[in-house]
């Protein structure tokens, strides 16, 4: 087969294999597939290499995800409720119990309106306090930031 | 990865929930032992349990997100006990 085509220094070739092959019937066949192969890829659309947005997934179904593992996390550490809950009612109790059944008098009603004033404080401020103290903070914190600091507080959850 | 208002809108919508209920249990607690009427126990349950706790929800959300830490949140919250005065 060497022979036949002069491969080598010293072979030589009787005839250029080169036009043979254009000239002969196989080739046109094959450059009409070729050609066909082209004409069917150019009639397709182009192909959608980017996506519509940054997220794999629709912001309503990011969302129901979402709750569903904020609500796990909360089942699997319920110290953070407990904490809630327990502050909640040793704090009603220790208001309640300091302004024990407050008269409907002049100095009475002043003091009931101190107790819903200092209500509001304590609840408030003890709710931001535990937020912080069970380091849901670190977790909130980077939100304000950089996208890349929302994807580590997703990892959080 | 999550867009950041979904992650935010979860976390307020489980949060909710529960610090209503927390609410409730600090508004049984001491409504009655302070010696409220209890015909006005409905109004006051509508604001102080099921209103207040919206916005201190949101507030405390607002303010742990923007304190880098606990320590500086602490802070923050005496700076911020105004809107409490005058809510």
């Amino acid at each position: 087969m060497l022979d036949v085509i002069g491969a080598g220094a010293t072979a030589t070739s009787s005839a250029d294999w080169h036009i043979i092959w254009n000239n002969s019937p196989e080739a046109a066949v094959l450059q009409e597939q070729i050609g066909k192969i082209h004409d069917e890829g150019r009639a397709r659309p182009a192909v959608q290499v980017q996506l519509a947005t940054e997220f794999a997934t629709s912001w309503n179904h990011q969302l129901m995800v979402l709750c569903q593992r904020n609500f796990q996390s909360y089942w699997r550490n319920p110290t953070y409720l407990m904490a809630k809950f327990a502050l909640s009612i040793a704090c009603g109790l220790l208001i309640g119990f300091t302004f024990f059944h407050t008269s409907d008098s002049l100095q009475g009603t002043q003091t009931k309106l101190f107790v819903c004033g200092i209500t509001r404080s304590t609840t408030w401020l003890l709710t931001c306090l535990i937020v912080c103290l069970f380091g849901r903070c670190d977790l909130r914190r980077p939100l304000a930031a950089a996208s890349d600091c929302v994807h580590r507080s997703s990892i959080h959850l | 990865m999550y867009n950041w208002t979904a992650l935010v809108v979860s976390q307020l919508l489980v949060e909710i929930p529960w610090n209503i209920l927390s609410s409730s249990f600090f508004f049984v607690c001491w409504y009655w032992t302070v010696g409220f009427a209890s015909d006005r126990a409905g109004y006051t349950y509508l604001m102080y349990g099921i209103i207040f706790p919206l916005y201190y929800t949101t507030i405390a959300q607002a303010v742990a997100a923007l304190a880098p830490t606990a320590v500086i949140s602490a802070l923050l919250f005496s700076a911020l006990f105004a809107f409490v005065l005058t809510l």
